[in-house]
């Protein structure tokens, strides 16, 4: 079964391609608005409720949502939903208690990376936290951004029967080009128009399914008579369940989530962001659960799948049931859930290269005018951007490798660091980073030698043990640490 | 069914309400902040 088969049609293309550049456009749109280094990593703190809702969404999903989850759904039934319930969770509560608290103290701090707002709140003269902080996020997001270019450009070169290499350099260009003009602009405005275009697959595609099948009662026959666990979402077992749950311990340390709070024009209208977001979060996510369920439906056996793989039944679907125009937009809105996703940690790992690195240890004593921080911030963009796309090509196993810990190792150091910080006032900047290290490699470990037998999610142990650790640390080094 | 039913319909709508509660009680967190109380 050829799943890009219909690309081949003109229109289909036509639609395909025109989805892929539309973020080109946006950049040009943006660039007069960026002005600074503010604007440039953190839209100068003057972003719309919406925008930051849906960008907060798109940028935290990726093809995961799409390809996986609709996968996990088909091989698990509707036992998939538990993968989804965490993060929303967790998400809806961090716009308010994480993001407003956030966005108040960065503003008080006038700090553009979270990094600086961890110097900046613990006095770290030193830099403790911030070399810490900067060994994590470039490593982990690094891999991150290498890891989506090389799925965004293997799903490219098979649509288009483009070479890898050529496919990962138009990868490239579609995102550098509008990152370098409008920076985290650029970037919020293309998320709001990537969740939109996610939401039309992710709403039209259970609807239409629905219709298809004879309804939501008709769709849960067909599965209980292919297999009765799949109607059974309790079926999976209370730990697998709770290991799903477990994936939303993540999302507070994802710098390229936690961002978009920052950003915000005033944080009381976070409040509202976050019945927006957890809205558009649950219809986005139930939606690629109703795919999973309703490609169960259609198409029983996996065999028919290409690759006997349950992921490509998002595209599947989308190649046998829609016409030329919904099918563009359909194909193009995976490569727009990779690359939203993408170009918002790319300006994460840049803004922690050209702040947190160049700007505040390594030229820590000299004065750099905004015009030339702006100019550095997009030659750092471009730097980091080519850097990954070379991971890509060239390392592909060793991205792979550090993506299976970033989710989990970000959400157990940067993720604790931040709740303690804003909650606990007896943390110290000793505190911080020791739970920033446990975390890390607790997770590491617990991947690699525990997950096996224990059956537990890594980022659960690594979550608590980091915060044990910060609280161990923090009442030990309290007298210290109020000395700078 | 009624697991499936729970799972695909009701979970949902339980998760956009508790967004739209913690929406109502959060007011009172917002006016302690722009009190200045970081």
């Amino acid at each position: 079964m050829e799943i890009y088969e219909k690309l081949t049609n003109p229109l289909a293309f036509i639609i395909f391609v025109v989805t892929l550049s539309l973020p080109i456009l946006i950049g040009f749109l943006t660039l007069r608005k960026t002005k600074n280094q503010s604007d440039f990593f953190v839209g100068g703190r003057a972003m719309d409720k919406l925008v930051v809702a849906l960008s907060a969404v798109s940028s935290g999903r990726s093809s995961w949502l799409v390809l996986a989850v609709s996968g996990m759904a088909y091989t698990l039934g509707t036992g998939a939903v538990w993968a989804v319930v965490g993060y929303i969770t967790v998400e809806m509560f961090q716009f308010i208690y994480i993001g407003q608290k956030l966005r108040a103290h960065t503003e008080t701090f006038n700090s553009i990376t979270l990094l600086d707002y961890f110097e900046s709140k613990y006095n770290d003269r030193k830099h403790l936290i911030r070399i810490t902080g900067v060994i994590i996020i470039a490593i982990f997001l690094t891999a991150y951004v290498a890891a989506q270019f090389n799925a965004g450009a293997k799903s490219l070169s098979t649509a288009l029967g483009f070479p890898l290499i050529l496919s990962l350099i138009i990868s490239g260009l579609l995102i550098l080009v509008y990152m370098i003009l409008g920076g985290y602009i650029a970037v919020a405005y293309n998320d709001v128009v990537r969740a939109i275009i996610m939401i039309i697959g992710l709403v039209i595609f259970p609807i239409y399914g629905l219709i298809k099948i004879g309804g939501f009662n008709a769709l849960l026959e067909i599965l209980a008579e292919l297999n009765p666990a799949y109607i059974d979402p309790f079926s999976l077992g209370i730990g697998i369940i709770i290991g799903f749950l477990g994936i939303g311990l993540g999302s507070p340390g994802q710098p390229h989530i936690v961002v978009r709070y920052m950003s915000i024009d005033d944080p009381d209208k976070l409040r509202i962001s976050t019945v927006i977001g957890t809205f558009w979060n649950v219809v986005m996510a139930w939606g690629a659960v109703f795919i999973g369920l309703l490609g169960r439906a259609l198409i029983p056996a996996v065999e028919n799948l290409p690759d006997k793989d349950p992921e490509m039944i998002y595209l599947v679907l989308s190649s046998q049931y829609f016409g030329p125009i919904l099918y563009g937009l359909l194909v193009g809105g995976i490569f727009a859930a990779i690359l939203s996703t993408a170009d918002s940690q790319l300006l994460v790992v840049a803004s922690t290269f050209v702040r947190d690195l160049y700007e505040k240890i390594i030229k820590k004593d000299s004065e750099i005018d905004e015009a030339r921080k702006l100019k550095l911030s997009r030659y750092v963009v471009l730097l980091s951007g080519i850097l990954a796309l070379i991971l890509a090509y060239f390392a592909q196993d060793l991205i792979f490798w550090l993506v299976l810990f970033a989710w989990g190792g970000l959400g157990a150091s940067i993720g604790t660091a931040l709740i303690f910080s804003l909650y606990w006032k007896r943390t110290t900047k000793y505190g911080i980073a020791a739970g920033m290290i446990t975390g890390t490699l607790v997770t590491i470990f617990w991947k690699l030698f525990l997950k096996e037998p224990t059956g537990l999610y890594e980022l659960i142990p690594a979550f608590f043990l980091s915060a044990l650790v910060i609280v161990m640390v923090s009442l030990l080094t309290g007298e210290k640490s109020t000395n700078g | 069914m009624f697991g499936a039913t729970f799972a695909l319909i009701i979970l949902p709508i339980i998760i956009i309400g508790m967004s739209i509660v913690v929406f109502i009680i959060s007011k009172k967190k917002q006016k302690d902040l722009t009190n200045g109380n970081l």
